[in-house]
């Protein structure tokens, strides 16, 4: 690791945390849900209270219903019993179907906000970030939380309250019957967590163990089903490759899963006979006590009911406790998020747009050692028509980003009228830039959505939106609110129209600072030599930055800067360049000479 | 949908199927043992004396039997998922299958790719296992309930069963409209998901900080967002009231039950261990809980079904072609060509007719939508003709198949595909090897050097999918897309637009390259750097979509029209001269 800048960057992100079962965060995480729905979650706690009350007067009844039949032989008592009986079951099934809707509502609304969080940190954090791929991982991760064991984790949660109040009310019955049964019921339930501990560990490794074959999987199960580059594997015949590499994959994910899985069911055929025979034995005794009439039939029907449901509840509450054990875990994929934090230091703000200082600049780009900007010093001042020519890779765009701010320099400084960016708010500071990147975004939204998202509290006004695209000479009559995808009910427009958009889109935004990124790749000539001019009428006094490989486009500029491996080599007017006859001319001319 | 046999599929893992379905049998059993062994014990308890304990063992034996039972599903569990991974497999395996006959053109069919998206999202044949296995557990569950029922009283049955087929109907309705009304918000669904990406995808990530947009986005997605939960538990709640309406009926049938077994206990038609053991257990039957989950599930497998069936009304019928096809094309023709999209009224080309034999390169020219990729779709049979006959060595396109094309066809298009898989495995588009020829393409483009930077090689996986993975500059992996059309001897090359994101002299230098290496084949480009037109036999140009000038360079510059116009004005801008007089 280099002592620069970026470095603070690669620290944060290969801070990233092992995964660990940690009740904090899961608690943490109940009471972020809770907090944001305290009505509904309060009206939730009334009724895990009512439900874990109701079985006592339950097993009353039944006990009751059975008592009157086989000892007093009595139709009526024992049937109005019954009936009391019933219908209370009745309402407790409406009084569930409630309980559900609420439970839903709740799901649904933490569920939004958790999203909320997500999309909300992805969006602000620093665009540095973004350069690692690890970043999307770490995203991705974070979103499939909270679209997978999130939602788990939660309707676990609730579940096990509800079990664990209902469970509580049928010892609470079984101890009115008999207070020793009550209590090796108690006795039961712990081996039974011990195992099933034991049994949750062992498939939470495995399941961190495979992560990255999962993403993997998903990847090809869904390339098939994304537009971009099908018509590849149409043309190459390729189904058969992606078939092929998903069957096996899922295989080695399945040969690995399955020795797991051997072992976890053995675990659970142990806890299971435990669990059984121990009600059992409770259920004997009961039958013993009967024998020997210390209890009635009543409570012996009774207790049966109590034991199938406690079988049952114990079975879905191990079941629950392993989800949420198995899934706890990948809170911490959450988290690996939300602890990312960039610097906070941006305060000043910065009214008029002026001279542009780099001072000494490098800049490498997170977890590479190479540097792509290599001590670059430069001054742009307000109003300059400048053009950035240069191979590949030689450092162009990584400039454009840098004067954008959207990377921050490994050394050197960059100031903006004599502040330093790194100190500017950002907010503040990107209003100032309209920017066309060469992979500027095809937002498969409304044409309005296009154009007016550079500037969104402008986005309804239909008159300026209308005269940026007629200034982007873009001539398609469609109406504003056309999807402009097929997918949702749309057109689909060619590159060039596309590319008038996100002029428009430039245009739009009004900045200061018109920086255009490689912009004329998918034009045609007559429409290249247009674009210029244009370019040149909007920019008028602002301070323009090209950035091309077509050289045609430098003849509009007042300055060209040649990059070649991350420095300036050249400097100066076209004509200056051109009659100093180095590596700039040697380019031009490789153009220039396919039109003579 | 072929009529295939679930348990064919299977093949080896077939064993695990035939024991599941044993099992399945054991635990529909489960509960009716249950009851038996119940009233076999309170019996039994009713009739000992205190020093007869040991009579008791076989009743508490049998019920401690009876509880134990449900084990067998943690074995049924186990099998499943051995099973599932198969079916699993088979799937995507029928899925991908499917999407290689389905044409092109109907693929852009939103309509088409939703229902491929339905197809690959559920796996029927999944659920047609699960469905063999439920009916099979409940078959066994509800007739020995039944004969238990009928041996304590007919009645019993009868009430329990007459409500059933009006039930049934109704719980039927009930999925065909819950599957209707999930399906219609599915449009919603993933417009909201595409609005959440947004914030989230790397691609955006610069333009949505620098122009500020991310609150919008945010409020733009929770807007979306919420009126989608709302859709969704309308939903819930319509559907979810409506089986509950369901499960509370059947408690007047379960009180009806009861106090029948109540009189008949009282009268001493049943044995005191019965009716403790039915009345217990009576609520564990829920005959319509059972008949619902399975008449939900048969509706789903049929509509799922329907989907599959309607998929063999677009793909296209393998060609049984008698014709030999060469896999060299010498000659390719359009035979006055008309194309528009099926929906829509106005044509997207006009009259098309040209032909091109070996050695000819032609370039095709043209502003923006003027129709130059459609015609490239068209040519690889991507698109049908409305009108019009495209022939490769006088036979219609439409008779090659995918795979002929694929060894005729070497294409690189303005989108090509990134796909997140090796290098190698991007360039092949397939699971073979390089081969020395291929070796020297790799060489030749300098893909080689690319490949050395990384420790895996050609072996190193691309993009921004994985966490190991490498994401290569625009350029480079325009030289993979380039290398992708290169390989493999191709007798038809076509690129379009293809250095869009290459510097000058690495412009030159590939096109050079590309022009090397293919002169002995059929070339054709899309491109709208005109200086590089000079290298073609034969230039198209194609205006408000029609061909309205065709020719070599020397013959379209004599003539001063459409093509001389366009080459002029990009001229302009490389002689300083003219620009400086304006």
């Amino acid at each position: 690791m280099m002592n620069d800048e970026t470095k603070n960057i690669e620290k944060i992100i290969n801070s990233e945390k092992d995964y660990k079962i940690k009740f904090k965060d899961f608690l943490h995480f109940l009471m972020f849900t809770f907090k944001k729905q305290k009505y509904n979650a309060i009206i939730y706690t009334i009724f895990l209270l009512i439900t874990a009350s109701i079985t006592p007067i339950f097993t009353y009844l039944w006990t009751k219903y059975v008592d009157y039949a086989t000892i007093d032989f009595n139709f009526k008592m024992s049937a109005i019993f019954l009936v009391i009986y019933v219908v209370i079951q009745m309402l407790v099934e409406i009084f569930n179907f409630l309980y559900l809707r609420i439970l839903d509502k709740l799901n649904c609304d933490s569920w939004r906000s958790l999203d909320k969080t997500i999309n909300l940190k992805s969006s602000s954090i620093q665009y540095e970030f973004y350069e690692v791929p690890k970043i999307q991982t770490i995203i991705n991760r974070a979103w499939n939380f909270s679209h997978g064991e999130y939602i788990e984790l939660y309707q676990n949660a609730m579940y096990i309250f509800k079990l664990v109040f209902e469970t509580i009310g049928i010892f609470i019955s079984l101890f009115i019957i008999n207070p020793i049964i009550s209590l090796i019921c108690i006795i039961t339930i712990i081996p039974a967590f011990i195992t099933n501990f034991i049994r949750n560990k062992i498939r939470i490794l495995n399941n961190i163990k495979l992560t990255s074959l999962y993403t993997e999987l998903d990847y090809y199960k869904n390339v098939l089903l994304k537009q971009e580059g099908i018509k590849d594997i149409y043309i190459n015949n390729s189904f058969n490759l992606f078939e092929k590499k998903y069957n096996n994959l899922k295989n080695e994910i399945f040969n690995n899963e399955i020795i797991i899985e051997k072992k976890i069911k053995r675990l659970e055929i142990i806890e299971f006979s435990i669990r059984i025979i121990s009600l059992c034995i409770c259920i004997l005794l009961i039958g013993y006590f009967t024998m020997i009439q210390l209890v009635t039939y009543g409570s012996l029907s009774s207790s049966f009911v109590l034991v199938t449901t406690l079988i049952f509840n114990f079975t879905s509450l191990i079941e629950s406790t392993s989800l949420i054990l198995t899934t706890m875990y990948s809170i911490q994929q959450y988290n690996n998020l939300i602890d990312i934090n960039g610097s906070t230091e941006e305060v000043e703000k910065i009214n008029d747009f002026g001279k542009i200082c780099f001072s000494n600049v490098s800049y490498r780009y997170p977890c590479t050692d190479k540097y792509v900007i290599k001590e670059l010093n430069l001054e742009i001042l307000k109003g300059q028509k400048i053009a950035i020519v240069g191979l590949n890779g030689s450092g162009k765009s990584t400039f454009v980003k840098l004067l954008l701010g959207i990377l921050t320099p490994s050394i050197g400084e960059i100031y903006v009228d004599s502040i330093n960016i790194k100190k500017i708010n950002k907010m503040n500071y990107w209003n100032n830039f309209s920017v066309i990147f060469q992979d500027f975004c095809k937002y498969k939204e409304t044409l309005r959505y296009n154009v007016g998202i550079s500037n969104f509290s402008d986005i309804n006004n239909d008159t300026k939106i209308i005269e940026c695209l007629s200034k982007a000479n873009f001539n398609k009559e469609i109406d504003l609110d056309t999807m402009l995808c097929k997918e949702y009910g749309g057109i689909e427009l060619s590159g060039g129209e596309w590319q008038r958009i996100s002029m428009a889109r430039a245009i739009n935004k009004d900045g200061k600072v018109y920086i255009l990124d490689e912009p004329n790749s998918a034009i045609d000539p007559i429409e290249e030599t247009k674009f210029y001019q244009r370019i040149n009428n909007i920019c008028k006094d602002n301070t323009c930055i090209f950035v091309t490989h077509r050289l045609g486009s430098v003849l509009f500029s007042d300055l060209v800067i040649f990059f070649k491996d991350g420095e300036i080599k050249e400097i100066g007017k076209h004509d200056d360049l051109i009659n100093a006859n180095k590596d700039y001319a040697k380019f031009w001319y490789s153009q220039a000479n396919q039109y003579k | 949908m072929k009529n295939t046999n679930v348990i064919k599929i299977l093949g080896k893992k077939k064993k695990f199927y035939y024991i599941n379905c044993i099992l399945s049998i054991v635990y529909g059993s489960c509960a009716p043992f249950s009851i038996l062994a119940t009233s076999y014990f309170v019996n039994s308890l009713s009739q000992i004396n205190d020093n007869e304990l040991f009579n008791m063992i076989v009743p508490a034996i049998i019920l401690i039997v009876s509880y134990l039972l449900p084990i067998v599903d943690i074995f049924i569990d186990y099998n499943n998922n051995i099973i599932n991974n198969q079916l699993d497999i088979e799937w995507n395996t029928y899925v991908s299958e499917m999407i290689s006959k389905i044409p092109y053109s109907e693929y852009e069919n939103q309509e088409t790719y939703d229902k491929i998206k339905q197809i690959s999202e559920n796996n029927l044949y999944i659920k047609k296992i699960t469905f063999a296995q439920l009916i099979i557990s409940s078959v066994t569950n509800i007739l020995l309930f039944a004969y238990i029922l009928v041996k304590a009283s007919i009645i019993l049955l009868i009430s329990l069963m007459i409500v059933t087929p009006f039930v049934g109907f109704f719980i039927s309705k009930l999925a065909k409209n819950r599957y209707k009304a999930n399906y219609e918000i599915n449009l919603n669904r993933r417009k909201t998901y595409y609005k959440s990406s947004l914030l989230r995808d790397y691609t955006f990530a610069k333009e949505v900080r620098i122009n500020n947009s991310a609150s919008y986005m945010v409020k733009d997605w929770e807007n979306n967002q919420k009126v989608l939960d709302k859709k969704n538990l309308n939903i819930k709640m319509k559907y979810g009231l409506l089986s509950k309406f369901i499960s509370n009926f059947e408690y007047f049938i379960v009180l009806a039950n009861l106090i029948i077994i109540l009189v008949l206990f009282l009268n001493e038609y049943i044995s005191i261990g019965l009716f403790i053991g039915l009345s217990t257990n009576i609520f564990s039957i829920k005959f319509l809980t059972k008949f619902s989950r399975i008449v939900d599930l048969n509706k789903n497998i049929k509509l799922l079904n329907s989907t599959c069936c309607s998929m063999k009304d677009i793909i296209k019928n393998d060609n049984q072609n008698p014709v030999s096809i060469s896999k060299s094309i010498k000659k390719i023709e359009f035979k006055n060509v008309y194309f528009k999209y099926p929906k829509s009224t106005e044509y997207v080309l006009n009259d098309v007719s040209f032909s091109c034999s070996l050695h000819e390169k032609i370039a095709i020219v043209g502003e923006n939508g003027a129709g130059k990729t459609t015609l490239i779709k068209l040519l690889l049979g991507l698109y049908e003709p409305t009108s019009g006959h495209i022939l490769l060595d006088d036979i219609d396109i439409s008779q090659y198949s995918n795979e002929d094309k694929a060894a005729i066809f070497g294409v690189s298009f303005q989108d090509y595909g990134k796909f997140s898989m090796s290098i190698r495995e991007n360039i092949m588009m397939n699971d073979k090897m390089f081969n020395e020829n291929d070796f020297e393409i790799l060489k030749y483009l300098g893909i080689d050097i690319i490949a050395q930077n990384f420790e895996k090689g050609t072996e190193t996986i691309l993009g921004k999918n994985f966490g190991e993975s490498v994401e290569l500059s625009g350029g480079q992996w325009q030289n993979i897309a380039i290398a992708r059309t290169l390989i493999g001897k191709k007798s038809v090359y076509i690129f379009d637009e293809p250095t869009a994101q290459m510097d000058p002299l690495r412009e030159i230098e590939i096109f050079q390259k590309i022009i090397t290496k293919t002169f002995d084949k059929i070339s054709i480009f899309v491109t709208h750097r005109l200086g590089f037109t000079k290298n073609v036999d034969k230039i198209l140009m194609i205006k408000n979509n029609s061909l309205c000038e065709v020719g070599s360079f020397d013959e379209l510059i004599r003539i001063k029209g459409d093509f001389f116009r366009l080459y002029e004005s990009q001229k302009n801008l490389y002689v300083q001269e003219n620009v400086n007089d304006e």
